[in-house]
């Protein structure tokens, strides 16, 4: 028999899941992504409450949790993308020019692990003329 | 549930409803106003801030004949769409205020020009968004309202802290509001979902009086219930920057401009006093109508009120030590906010309707005050480009308005009498003692100390932070101006006279007319509210009075309200 | 029909604030225009301090005693006044004597704070010296010409700030006055002070603020007490119709059974802390209800027995009870307000450990500050001792006398030896001060009841004349000093010598204050020390012996001082201009008073003396 005490544990799980990684995640967008799923967490507590009570009181929170979160999402990528396009990071501790008078800035000695180099996207050559052949091709043939 | 009877109901008080929404209407009005602005070639071309001015104007005359009107019937609560908000007289106080501190704001960016013209549409249009918000916080009746005026407030916030393009700092400021915000929305979420859930309604009167009762059946410790609480305060507490969770406080304030960090530590502040006031009153009225045992007025300040004022006690301490070593003046700023939000935590714990009243005082002294100090500052930092405290060397000997004008709103927030801040302390002060003695008397001795030990940490911390405010005002009136150090000459009794034309520092423009004038007009403002107490408080009396669980009058709509 | 007593103290108190916004109007070049407007202002207020003591002395005369002395009617005490203003003020149509001194409107309904003015023969004096003392200070700071619109500004509002304190009947409003006088002093200590000027005024300011918070407590805390059964209870029965009015569902009788009273008015104040003493000393049976008189006869059941401080028409058990339900009628709260209040007005005493900002406010002050801090401010702490903390919180003054006397004697030993061993002449001065007015504490504190109360009565006469003729030689001293240093350029008593023969009118007339300041009887100094040492002889030999004895060390530091600046000759003092027609404009009143002072006490004594045997009786019956 599932009971809303499974739901809320589930729910509660998701939570700390989320602030956990909220608080010790340094990328801006995992950190952002963490703090929605506490939302998340949230919007599930909301549904198990409603099906308890047998209202939808629960389901229109919801309904509003995931409005405004989008709200939020829209602010908060957008200022993402202004501090990307300036520091070349997504690195929290690359912002820490507001501080107290004579503390000196958290230094991570355990730096960020480095991003995998993406394999180059295939290219299309233009239209209406012959595609070069690639390294691989001319090796085959 | 929404049956059509319901649906009739609701579309008959519409009307009435909207009537009761019209300040906020118009406020949103003006929103939508100045972002369809961008359409018409001829209005994005100009400067937008008239039209603030007059949108802000139109809502504050309106809430302000709504007030009187309110007054008129005898301080009725009447809660409207749906129950969703109400409108009492507090909630039409805090309003005022809000967009008084909102107008003040607008004009003190007129004055500094600081959004320029092009984004003039853009900035008020996030101004009068928040602002909006924050009204409805005051209003709010219902949790839910409770999270969506929270987010509303703090949405147009955060893009306000990061506006000055040009500035690392305002982006980083604005990165460290949003994630703190984040965090403290989803953490202040999850306990409306642990409340409301637990007692299937998110109705503050019906929420109020289930949790009353259960707290009185669990003796006041009941751990979910307290979580929940717990939570949301936390969530709160993040939007007053209570320690310890006033992290992004200092960096935001000095990231931002001094503009915004004035109209966030003011009306974002009073906003978040007014909510948690009323959270913890409405819970207070109802648990003393319920009257199950005779110490159930003193159970909920025992317990979550008593918690509120530790905090506000960390608060106030941790913000006026911290304080004393900043040498830029918008980050002193920010720890005094803190400190002064602790204040005003010290006066919502104990939880009676006197010292709501005080605190509404205290808002109205704050909101002279901080939004003047911070106006100061963008005064100086337009002169001279400038916010740390050698910029405010021999301030006097530049511009005597300014100076003068600023050591009255920093004495006012250490205390002093006769002005407001010392008006405001006092009534806080004095309500936390009766609360004190009122305890003592009601058979609750432990209380009663608490109490008193909190009226103690407030009245010692007002002498401790002399230092820091006095520090400001050696600079601008006792420093020699452009003096990195003061050059002690042995043994002068009348020092060599400086002369005011002279001195490196001296570069910049005098300030402008219209900017002594507002100085001085707040100024003004500050020392009557200090002088003549009686019409203030007969209207923060009215607004607290809402809280005083005597009767409440149903609202035309308190079926609906009931249903929801 | 306004009251003109209202008038003529408001004036007295908001005139040099008039002044000082006056000031604002004039052109910055006009500097020499805005000195006479500011001595023009304090001569005014000094003028208007005349006129009210005049007023005063008329309202005295014409009542006579019952053994037909002049000037010592029961009816023209304080207490007795404020008590008939406050019921006149309750009825139904509130009726307003023009005569009686004492002023009452209604300020700040919410805390039942009064705008309430009035004078006695403890506040007048105090405020005609301050009047005075800032008029020549004023005279004395022609030479000031740095920003001399923000230093004369200033020094009116620290004028009004001082003058209201001491004309403040309600302990609120003197608070206000109090902390108000702060802020100019920050300043023109810091602004116009000598080198080390910021700290000095930085350090007084934290001092005078951790004193003031003290204050702030014990002014919220006496506030909490119900004094229901002490004021008017046409004014209780008022406020119960109130209360019933907002209350739905409450009867007459609840309403005025629930019905609490609360103030910050002096004499109620006073009244409820006599009444907790007899209480906690176990003689609630003295406790007793004042008759309702209709004639202006004398109280009657006066044979030392009774202790009518009830209102007429109250339940005199029932107000027992109720004041002993009260926290206000514990022995800690007693204790912890009666400190907080010492403290608080100890610091600007100053008390020894709390003097240390003294010294260095002193010797960077400019001149005329510091004669004004000297001559005045000094002066306040003392009146709060005399006003607030010993007839507010009686009992713990009663137990704690002894302490607080021997605290005034150390204060007395330690000026005085710390004086002996100075160099800086205005150091010295200020050391002395600390002696000087240690006296003060001695004579408040000697505490003697029954056939003794009539010492304890000069104690406290000679504490406040003690405190008049301190603020006449502190302030004349400090303006010799500011003499010699605008003429040396250096306080060094080491550097000086020889003054006599270049400058033989300021050595003259340094010789008559040095005299009066040493307390050689015929000059002002005498006459309060002598009647201070007389009570405290009766007090406690112990305490008397040290602080007669110090008379030696204050004679031997004046003395010394004085032989090494005036004496011998030194080529270096030769060239000295003698005083200009300006400083001995300023140092003739003062030296003049010093010696009318001296042979005839009474010139002050005659009118204050009455108060001050009302204050002492009042207390005195006390202690059976």
């Amino acid at each position: 028999m599932i009971t809303v005490w499974h739901y809320l544990v589930v729910a509660a799980v998701l939570f700390g899941i989320g602030l956990v990684g909220f608080l010790t995640r340094r990328n801006m967008i995992t950190m952002f992504l963490c703090a929605e799923m506490m939302l998340q967490g949230v919007a599930i507590n909301f549904a198990a409450f409603a099906r308890y009570h047998g209202n939808l009181h629960g389901q229109v929170f919801v309904l509003f949790i995931v409005a405004v979160a989008a709200c939020e999402a829209g602010i908060a990528l957008a200022l993402f993308l202004m501090l990307y396009r300036r520091a070349k990071t997504l690195d929290v501790s690359s912002w820490q020019e507001l501080r107290e008078v004579g503390v000196p800035p958290t230094v991570d000695t355990e730096s960020l692990p480095p991003v995998p180099a993406e394999p180059a996207d295939p290219q299309l050559s233009p239209a209406g003329r012959k595609p070069a052949p690639t390294a691989e091709e001319t090796v085959r043939v | 549930m929404l049956t059509p009877s319901n649906i009739d109901a609701l579309q008959t008080a519409l009307g009435s409803d909207l009537l009761l929404f019209l300040p906020e209407l118009v406020v949103a009005g003006g929103v939508v106003f100045l972002l369809l602005c961008r359409l018409v070639k001829a209005l994005d071309r100009s400067h937008l801030g008239g039209v603030a001015v007059a949108v802000l104007g139109v809502a504050l005359l309106v809430a302000v004949v709504g007030v009187r009107e309110a007054a008129g019937s005898a301080a009725v609560s009447t809660p409207y769409f749906a129950g969703m908000l109400i409108s009492d007289p507090f909630s039409a106080f805090v309003r005022t205020l809000l967009l008084a501190a909102a107008l003040l704001t607008v004009l003190l960016t007129l004055l500094t020009g600081i959004p320029d013209r092009d984004d003039s549409g853009d900035f008020y249009a996030l101004l009068l968004g928040g602002t909006l918000g924050m009204m409805l916080m005051t209003a709010a009746n219902h949790l839910m309202l409770v999270f969506i005026a929270v987010e509303m407030a703090s949405l147009p916030s955060y893009a306000l802290a990061g506006f000055l393009k040009g500035r690392r700092q305002g982006s980083e400021a604005a990165l460290k509001y949003v994630v703190f915000g984040a965090g403290a929305s989803g953490v202040m979420l999850y306990g409306i979902s642990l409340l409301a859930g637990t007692f299937g309604t998110g109705y503050l009167p019906n929420l109020a009086s289930a949790v009353a009762a259960r707290m009185g059946a669990a003796g006041g410790f009941d751990p979910l219930l307290l979580t929940g609480l717990t939570l949301v305060f936390v969530g709160l507490g993040f939007k007053l920057a209570a320690v310890p969770f006033h992290f992004w406080c200092p960096d935001v304030f000095e990231g931002a401009a001094a503009e915004v960090a004035g109209f966030l530590s003011v009306a974002s502040k009073a906003a978040a006093v007014a909510l948690t006031a009323r959270l913890l009153l409405t819970l207070q009225a109802a648990g003393s109508t319920m009257g199950a045992s005779p110490a159930s007025p003193w159970l909920l300040p025992g317990t979550v009120g008593l918690g509120v004022g530790i905090a506000g006690a960390v608060t106030v301490t941790f913000g006026n030590l911290a304080a004393f070593g900043q040498t830029n003046l918008k980050r002193l700023l920010a720890y005094s906010t803190i400190a002064h939000a602790g204040y005003m935590l010290l006066g919502v714990a104990v939880l009676t309707p006197a010292a709501a009243s005080a605190v509404l005082y205290y808002l109205v002294a704050y909101l002279l005050m901080n939004l003047g100090a911070f106006a100061v500052v963008a005064l100086v930092r337009n002169a001279t480009g400038a916010e740390d405290l050698a910029a405010y060397r021999g301030l006097v000997w530049r511009s005597p308005v300014l100076a003068v004008t600023m050591a009255l709103f920093l004495f006012s927030l250490l205390g002093f009498p006769p002005l407001a801040g010392f008006a405001g302390k006092f009534q806080v002060f004095a309500a936390v003692y009766d609360a004190g003695k009122g305890a003592s008397g009601a058979g609750r001795p432990d209380l009663g100390t608490a109490f008193y030990a909190l009226f103690a940490v407030g009245a010692v911390n007002t002498a401790i932070s002399a230092y820091y405010y006095l520090r400001v005002v050696r600079a601008m009136i006792l420093d020699a101006p452009g003096s990195t150090v003061s050059s002690p000459k042995s043994g002068a009794v009348d020092p060599v006279p400086v002369s005011p034309d002279l001195g490196p520092a001296n570069s910049g423009p005098a300030t402008p007319y219209a900017a002594s004038v507002y100085l001085t007009v707040l100024a003004a403002l500050l020392v009557a509210a200090g002088v003549v107490w009686n019409p203030i408080t007969a209207a923060t009396d009215r607004a607290a009075a809402a809280f005083v669980p005597a009767v409440r009058v149903p609202g035309p709509n308190a079926g609906g309200a009931a249903q929801r | 029909m306004p009251e003109t007593d209202l008038l003529w103290m408001s004036l007295l108190v908001f005139l040099p604030a008039g002044f000082a916004a006056g000031l604002l109007l004039f052109p910055s070049r006009w500097v020499e225009a805005m000195r006479w407007w500011a001595l023009f202002g304090t001569a005014g207020t000094l003028s208007v301090s005349l006129c009210v003591l005049v007023g005063y002395y008329n309202m005295l005369d014409r009542q006579q005693d019952r053994s037909g002395r002049p000037l010592h009617s029961v009816h023209t005490r304080l207490d007795a006044r404020a008590d008939q203003a406050a019921s006149d003020a309750a009825r139904d149509v509130p009726r307003y004597l023009a005569d009686d001194w004492v002023a009452r409107r209604p300020w700040i309904d919410r805390f039942d704070v009064d705008f309430a003015l009035g004078v006695d023969g403890i506040s007048l004096p105090l405020a005609v010296l301050t009047a005075l003392v800032t008029f020549l200070a004023v005279v004395a700071s022609w030479k000031i010409d740095r920003s001399v619109r923000g230093y004369l500004a200033l020094v009116l509002l620290l004028e009004t700030g001082v003058l209201g304190a001491f004309l403040a009947l309600d302990f609120f409003l003197f608070y206000v006055f109090y902390e108000v006088m702060l802020l100019p002093m920050y300043v023109l200590i810091g602004l116009w002070g000598g080198g080390r000027r910021r700290y000095a005024a930085l350090k007084f300011v934290l001092y005078t603020l951790l004193g003031s918070v003290g204050l702030l407590v014990a002014l919220i805390g006496l506030y909490s007490a119900n004094v229901r059964d002490f004021v008017d209870q046409d004014e209780v029965k008022t406020k119960a119709t109130m209360l019933q009015k907002a209350t739905p569902g409450l009867t007459a009788e609840e309403a005025l059974t629930r019905v609490e009273v609360h103030t910050f008015d002096f004499v109620t104040l006073s009244k409820v802390g006599r009444a907790v003493m007899l209480v906690l000393n176990g003689q609630a049976d003295r406790l007793a209800v004042k008759p309702k008189t209709t004639a202006r006869d004398e109280p009657t059941g006066a044979d030392g027995k009774q202790v009518q401080l009830l209102s007429p028409g109250v339940d005199r058990a029932a107000a027992i009870d109720r004041l002993r339900a009260q926290a206000v009628c514990t022995k800690e709260f007693q204790y912890l307000m009666f400190v907080l209040l010492f403290a608080g007005f100890a610091v600007k005493v100053p008390i020894v450990p709390l003097h240390s900002w003294l010294p260095d406010a002193h010797v960077e002050a400019p001149t005329p500050i510091s004669m004004i801090l000297a001559g005045v401010l000094l002066k306040l702490g003392g009146y709060g001792l005399i006003r607030v903390a010993f007839p507010v919180c009686p009992w713990a003054a009663n137990e704690l006398a002894w302490w607080v006397g021997l605290i005034g004697v150390i204060g007395i030993v330690y000026g005085a030896f710390v004086a002996m061993g100075q160099t800086d002449f205005k150091k010295l001065l200020a050391y002395s001060s600390v002696s000087h007015m240690g006296f003060v504490v001695l004579g408040l504190a000697a505490w003697s009841a029954g056939s003794g109360s009539k010492y304890w009565e000069w104690g406290v006469s000679g504490a406040l004349f003690q405190m008049v003729a301190h603020g006449i030689t502190a302030s004349a001293l400090f303006f010799i000093v500011g003499v010699v240093y605008d003429r040396a350029h250096h306080r060094d008593l080491n550097k000086f010598g020889g003054l006599y023969e270049p400058m033989p009118l300021y050595s003259g007339l340094s010789a008559v204050l040095f005299f009066a300041s040493m307390g050689l009887p015929g000059l002002c100094g005498f006459f309060g020390e002598f009647t201070v040492f007389m009570a405290a002889w009766s007090y406690s030999p112990a305490l008397a012996v040290p602080a007669v004895l110090s008379v030696i060390l204050t004679a031997g530091y004046l003395l010394w001082a004085w032989q090494r600046v005036y004496f011998g000759t030194n080529p270096g003092t030769k060239t000295f201009p003698d005083l200009s027609p300006r400083e001995a404009a300023v140092l003739i009143p003062f030296a003049l008073l010093a010696i009318a002072l001296g042979v005839w006490p009474n010139l002050v004594m005659s009118w204050m003396e009455p108060s001050v045997g009302g204050w002492v009786a009042n207390m005195a019956a006390l202690k059976p």
